[in-house]
């Protein structure tokens, strides 16, 4: 996946500024990134826990998941994980609930989803778990004002920066992209930075393909610090 | 055996001239064979073509090809779905008879290979397959110039298996289809048309295989084979390149992506490797204690 270091992303500019704000994650955000085609073994779900899952609950007080996302933790270990932050009080996992929307809302959720599903996999008449997730989510979040989707996965991201061009009608939604979340880790001391640079090379570093398109682990914080700091 | 649907001279005469206005625009104009070129056809018609073999269950015939229509935003995509598991030759009818369909009605339109041969559009839609493939009018021309009658009643079996062979390296149409062909025109009489139905023109050690074989080795074998190909067309193939190129899809989606057709990025000049340096570097990560580096 390609690391944009053209611009300065005013959604992290704005996390750097407040990171009590509501982020709504998307699945891949709380699952295993499993690149095990090309390397022996992927993350398993302790190290993930231990690089990744701890530090963000750590430095974000107010991470929300939509509730079909929740169906997709398949593995018990993600599902237990994820309940125990759920059950903890304060709750440190918001559940977003289509059953809270109000009927004018519920309108407009509807709207905003039969704009977003033809452009995915997901079909509401087969109700099928493809994307699923990610268009419940950004149906919710569009129509309760939640700015901030944190994501990695290329379509989710390209529905809202091409919001306008594909009419998705996620215009004021914003996407904060995995690496941002691993520099602001880093720069605020949060989780251990032998692993988040391992995570970095993992998900954007790995191939030869991508060491040619995105920048290493020196230079990407380098142009971070550029950027934002 | 049961005899197709009868079309009357109305809808022939409809389909013929359907078929004779769609060849002339494709450019097939006279006695050019459209053969190998109704891939191309489809390119050139926008419609994506995707390849994949599945095999019939027991009694139950698998389909041959299917038209389907999708529609985002305001574009509308047409796809033809072919089974490659069937015999070359048969490929090519369904993707005409497919064309047919395409260019009659809308919505979506799965066909089978046999038990919807009953059925009126199915009949059309093979009728309209035979005449474009190869136009009646060419066919009573061929005959009359080879054996100086309009008629091949007179004419023995070995003599017409060896016209239909060439007939089929030719114009790349199924046997069957021609010898139904031949009947519909009126040129064989009923015995012969029974007499050439019966046999089984797939074997190729039997006395039409070798005929078939002795005229054009090549075509005649691969008209008889099921090609079991896994694909899309290079253009659609090229979709799938620029999406990943223009980052609408990630590395590992176009890597899924085209391994759906059983190609990968090394064909296109996209080295998805890691170093061994690297692979190494992460073995050591996934087992070792995770030590900071602050």
């Amino acid at each position: 996946m390609n690391v944009d270091l053209t611009s300065p992303n005013p959604a992290l500019i704005s996390i750097l500024r407040h990171p009590d704000q509501t982020i709504t994650l998307d699945a891949n955000f709380l699952i295993p990134p499993d690149r095990s085609k090309y390397t022996k073994r992927g993350f398993d779900f302790p190290l993930f826990q231990q690089v990744w899952l701890d530090p963000i609950f750590q430095a974000f007080p107010n991470l929300a998941i939509h509730e079909t996302v929740y169906d997709e933790l398949v593995m018990p270990s993600e599902q237990a994980y994820i309940q125990t932050i759920i059950n903890d009080r304060p709750s440190r996992l918001i559940i977003h609930k289509d059953s809270r929307l109000t009927p004018e809302e519920q309108v407009i959720r509807n709207s905003i989803e039969a704009k977003i599903y033809p452009l995915t996999r997901y079909d509401p008449l087969l109700n099928n778990k493809d994307d699923r997730g990610e268009v419940k989510t950004l149906a919710y979040i569009a129509v309760k004002g939640l700015p901030y989707f944190a994501a990695h996965d290329s379509n989710a991201i390209q529905l809202i920066e091409k919001a306008e061009e594909w009419s998705t009608g996620l215009d004021n939604i914003q996407a904060i992209k995995m690496y941002e979340i691993i520099f602001y880790l880093c720069k605020t001391n949060t989780g251990n930075k032998k692993a988040l640079r391992m995570l970095y090379k993992y998900q954007y570093y790995l191939t030869q393909h991508e060491q040619k398109i995105n920048p290493e682990w020196g230079q990407f914080v380098k142009a971070m610090e550029t950027l934002y700091l | 055996m049961q005899p197709p649907i009868a079309l009357d001279k109305l809808q022939i005469n409809r389909i013929k001239r359907l078929a004779e206005i769609k060849r002339r625009t494709l450019g097939f104009v006279g006695d050019t064979p459209i053969a190998s070129q109704i891939f191309t056809i489809l390119e050139n018609m926008n419609i994506l073509l995707l390849e994949y073999p599945i095999k019939s269950e027991g009694e139950k015939p698998a389909f041959s090809a299917v038209l389907m229509y999708s529609k985002e935003s305001n574009e509308e995509l047409i796809f033809i779905g072919l089974n490659t598991a069937d015999y070359f030759d048969r490929q090519v009818f369904a993707v005409a008879h497919e064309l047919y369909h395409f260019y009659t009605k809308t919505g979506s339109h799965l066909s089978r290979v046999a038990e919807e041969e009953n059925l009126l559009a199915e009949a059309e839609a093979n009728r309209f397959a035979a005449e474009f493939l190869l136009p009646e009018s060419i066919l009573e021309h061929i005959i009359l110039n080879e054996f100086k009658d309009s008629s091949l009643k007179k004419v023995q079996i070995k003599t017409l298996l060896r016209f239909i062979a060439r007939l089929q390296c030719t114009w790349w149409l199924p046997y069957r289809s021609l010898v139904r062909r031949l009947k519909e025109i009126d040129v064989i009489s009923n015995q012969q048309y029974e007499q050439l139905y019966s046999i089984n023109e797939r074997n190729m050690d039997e006395e039409y295989g070798r005929m078939g074989r002795a005229i054009n080795n090549e075509i005649f074998l691969k008209l008889n084979t099921a090609t079991n190909n896994i694909g899309t067309s290079p253009k659609d193939i090229e979709v799938i390149i620029r999406n990943f190129e223009d980052n609408i899809i990630d590395e590992d989606k176009f890597i899924n992506t085209l391994s759906l057709f059983n190609k990968n990025p090394h064909d296109y000049g996209y080295n998805i490797e890691v170093s061994d340096e690297d692979a190494n570097e992460f073995e050591e990560f996934f087992n070792g204690e995770v030590r900071d580096e602050r």
